[in-house]
């Protein structure tokens, strides 16, 4: 097809386009005011103080729906919004770590309360879609997320944690699980080989991970049921608080202002300070290892003799942080004890591409992980040589210092504990695991291994 | 203003006459003005010049998001051209129906495969093809071409391998590749934008073949006007990602990545996105382990001989945070400036890295 070549034109002589083109310049630089402005208010905000999150797990009827209800409606003066949200069941909660994340609509509903508290639900990948919405809605004091049964408290308590890394405004204040009293032994017992949403080992994932445990429905029990679900909890997981209460009714700063993961603070220190040394008669059961969850505590130097002023000893045991943050890593990451093999890692040589055979691998493997070690918390204050914050240099003085240890499942900190907050010769030298199948035996020689090594 | 009018001369070739006559098409274009003495000139150079029309009626090209506040100056093209379709022999990720992954949702991102022999050998076939088409990709850039084109380039080019492109609807990603330009952190939709002299583009590939994804991505310079700045910003984020791969061997913690990167970013007086991560990389588009490419990070992991992933540093010329656009993908820096990339596949070996998507004897340099 010919073409046709336009006539050219004389700018000079075209008012009508020197026009629009005018008004187009107009328009942006109106938007750009716009845009000015808005960017003032969020300055305005950015000031603003970061808002503590509580995560609130509890199988079906442990009385989470009645606790919503209760900080909903109560007119307790707290701003607190209340989020239930579906992204726990998937694993894509890590992939906002990974490269792509897809968010689409976050919000299914809203309800803004009476009491200045607000519910939603969200639907998301990450926890961009709550600083969103905290954006969007205005400032709360407050975040309590609500999980689904199979939510795992420690892959969003790891999420939130790491989340930290990137300056949010949203800080991971701490765990809260709510136990039904009545039920708690039936559901615990139920038989593991069913994945459905309340399966006995998420149950014990929630109370292993928590810093608070509210035993509800005491109204349900008889005094000696209580203190049978109590020990039962306790020898789960020895490090968390625990309340009872009647209908949910609780004091709400058992559940909004926990510090678990902040700063080292007193609280959290005189709470490892009280917890004994296991032995190995502390536990009940007779095979070394055991498949339900407990609490270990190594003591460090290992048990003094009371007999003997143990002062001196505790200069010439300081381990540089070098070795315990290997040892950690090592339990932690590979779910191995130090210092031994594992039969386990076994997975190098596997040339198959065929489906089915990588299929029924990832069975096997499945089957190996559900009977592997399993650290899901550690928590601990020690006094050690030469300490370094990730990526900073390691230094070689000798210095000593005492840190605090703190670890929801693989993802571990360490941090310097401030000589101001408490005493140095105030402060334990503890480690403490809560986890399933472990060794005592075995980690206990490895603790004794990394802690006699200087 | 008298004296600028003075200063035009006429466009066509050999004609140096002070001209003030426009092209109609390219005022309706909005186009950069220039200009013709005479109509008999203008004639002449048409051939040439029609060239310069070759973008899309702005009349029916348009900003999907009008109301959005745009952090710096690039905005969204649309419409967006129809999906390119895969040829039925090719095999594809199962996402490329579903639009989301249940074979990586059903993956603990804390696994991280130790790839076996025949697993290498789809790792560095995928991988070589992948900085094939990179490199096919590369050397299409000139100012005007658009995102678009690229697509189709890099579409074309995978399925000439019989490859299907990964981005393609990866938790329904429209397109084939990612194109991110100037102040697009990562994942930038290709659109009908022509690209300008002086911009920066990083051209993200992934390819699937043989059941294995390969994945990389580079930062090129558009045009001869690119500034200085940011040929600085360019060379100190391919340099953050080399030094972070020296570091690749048994033993190395996957968090101790990130502090490397972080300092020369830093030292550069540059900052590191903590938003997107690097990734594990094999049967699965992204899998365990994570790489943070910022220091002090909690990533967990430590490296293993047959641990397959990238390393895929984006540094920002101004503050590290970023922003979403409304299409749910494109991260743009918060502050507007720009940002580059760049990404390579590796594997670790006994005694260090392999680079599966090393640049070959002719790949195109970036600036």
């Amino acid at each position: 097809m010919a073409e046709e070549i336009p006539q050219l034109v004389d700018l000079d002589l075209n008012p009508v386009s020197n026009k629009s083109v005018q008004n187009h310049e107009a328009t942006q630089q109106s938007a750009a005011q716009v845009d000015t402005a808005s960017n003032d208010v969020e300055n305005e905000a950015g000031s603003k103080k970061r808002i503590p999150a509580t995560i609130l797990t509890g199988f079906l009827g442990s009385g989470k729906t009645t606790l919503l209800n209760y900080i909903l409606n109560e007119n307790h003066g707290k701003r607190i919004a209340v989020i239930m949200n579906e992204f726990g069941d998937s694993q894509g909660v890590d992939k906002s770590l990974v490269t792509k994340n897809d968010k689409g609509d976050t919000v299914e509903e809203w309800l803004d309360l009476d009491n200045g508290c607000l519910c939603c639900t969200v639907k998301d990948k990450g926890i961009k879609a709550i600083e969103t919405l905290m954006e969007k809605r205005g400032k709360f004091d407050y975040i309590l997320l609500e999980t689904t049964g199979v939510a795992d408290p420690g892959r969003i308590a790891g999420m939130f944690w790491t989340n930290e890394e990137f300056d949010s405004d949203i800080y991971l204040d701490g765990i809260v699980t709510l136990v039904d009293a009545k039920n708690f032994k039936k559901e615990l017992n139920k038989p593991n080989h069913t994945r459905d949403k309340d399966s006995p080992s998420e149950i014990q994932n929630q109370i292993a991970l928590a810093d608070r445990i509210i035993i509800n429905k005491l109204d349900l029990v008889s005094e000696e049921q209580l203190h049978n679900v109590e020990d039962i909890i306790r020898n789960m997981n020895q490090v968390a608080q625990i309340k009872t209460s009647i209908y949910s009714k609780i004091d709400l700063d058992f559940v909004l202002s926990i510090g678990a993961y902040s700063d080292p603070s007193a609280l959290l220190i005189s709470k490892i300070q009280d917890l004994k040394e296991t032995s190995k008669k502390d536990t009940s059961r007779p095979n070394s290892t055991d498949s339900t969850i407990k609490t270990i505590c190594f003591e460090y130097p290992p048990s003094p003799n009371p007999n003997t002023p143990n002062n001196d000893n505790n200069v010439t045991n300081v381990v540089e942080w070098n070795k315990i943050d290997e040892w950690i890593q090592i339990l932690l990451w590979e779910n191995q004890i130090p210092g031994t093999t594992s039969a386990n890692n076994n997975n190098n040589n596997n040339n198959n591409s065929n489906d089915q055979e990588q299929q029924q691998q990832q069975q096997q493997q499945q089957q190996q992980e559900s009977e592997a070690m399993e650290i899901l918390r550690i928590k601990g204050v020690l006094k050690v040589k030469n300490f370094f914050e990730v990526g900073s240099p390691q230094p070689s003085d000798d210095s000593q210092s005492h840190i605090m240890v703190q670890g929801v499942r693989e993802i571990y900190e360490a941090t310097k504990i401030d000589a101001s907050v408490t005493p140095s010769d105030q402060l334990p030298n503890k480690l403490i695991l809560i986890g399933r199948n472990m060794d005592h035996e075995g980690l206990k020689n490895s603790w004794l291994t990394l802690i006699s090594s200087n | 203003m008298a004296d600028t009018v003075a200063m035009k001369l006429c466009e066509s070739n050999g004609c140096d006459k002070p001209a003030a006559l426009q092209c109609p098409n390219c005022i309706k274009l909005k186009l950069d003005p220039v200009y013709f003495c005479s109509q008999a000139c203008f004639s002449k150079s048409w051939g040439e010049h029609k060239s310069r029309h070759n973008v899309v009626d702005p009349a029916a090209t348009y900003d999907p998001f009008p109301s959005f506040k745009y952090t710096g100056e690039l905005r969204p093209v649309y419409p967006l051209s129809p999906r390119r379709p895969v040829p039925e022999h090719i095999p594809r990720p199962d996402y490329a129906s579903l639009g989301r992954s249940i074979s990586e949702e059903r993956t603990s991102p804390l696994h991280i495969k130790v790839l076996g022999k025949k697993d290498i050998e789809g790792m560095r076939k995928v991988c070589r093809l992948a900085r094939e088409v990179l490199d096919e990709a590369a050397r299409a850039l000139k100012p005007g071409i658009t995102t678009d084109e690229i697509d189709q380039i890099v579409h074309d080019a995978c399925i000439v391998r019989d490859s299907y492109p990964s981005p393609l609807n990866y938790y329904n990603f429209p397109k084939s590749v990612c194109t991110s330009i100037n102040e697009v952190v990562c994942h930038g939709i290709p659109d009908r934008r022509p690209l300008k002299d002086g911009d920066i583009i990083n051209i993200d590939v992934t390819l699937y073949h043989g059941g294995y994804h390969g994945d990389l991505n580079a930062t090129y310079t558009v045009g001869e006007n690119v500034d200085e700045k940011a040929k600085e910003l360019i060379k100190t984020t391919r340099e953050c990602m080399e030094k972070a791969i020296a570091m690749v061997k048994p033993g190395t913690r996957y968090r101790d990545l990130g502090t490397v990167i972080e300092k020369h970013a830093k030292s550069c007086g540059f900052s590191v996105v903590k938003t997107y991560c690097g990734h594990g990389i094999h049967n699965l588009f992204h899998c365990g382990p994570t790489i943070a490419h910022y220091a002090k990070n909690k990533t967990p992991g430590i490296m293993k001989e047959g641990h397959c992933f990238t390393i895929e540093p984006m540094i920002n010329e101004g503050e590290y945070q970023d922003i979403t656009w409304p299409d749910q993908w494109t991260a743009v820096t918060k502050d507007g400036k720009r940002s580059a990339q760049f990404e390579h596949t590796m594997l670790v070996t006994k005694s260090g890295v392999e680079i599966l998507t090393a640049p070959l004897a002719d790949s195109p340099p970036t600036f």
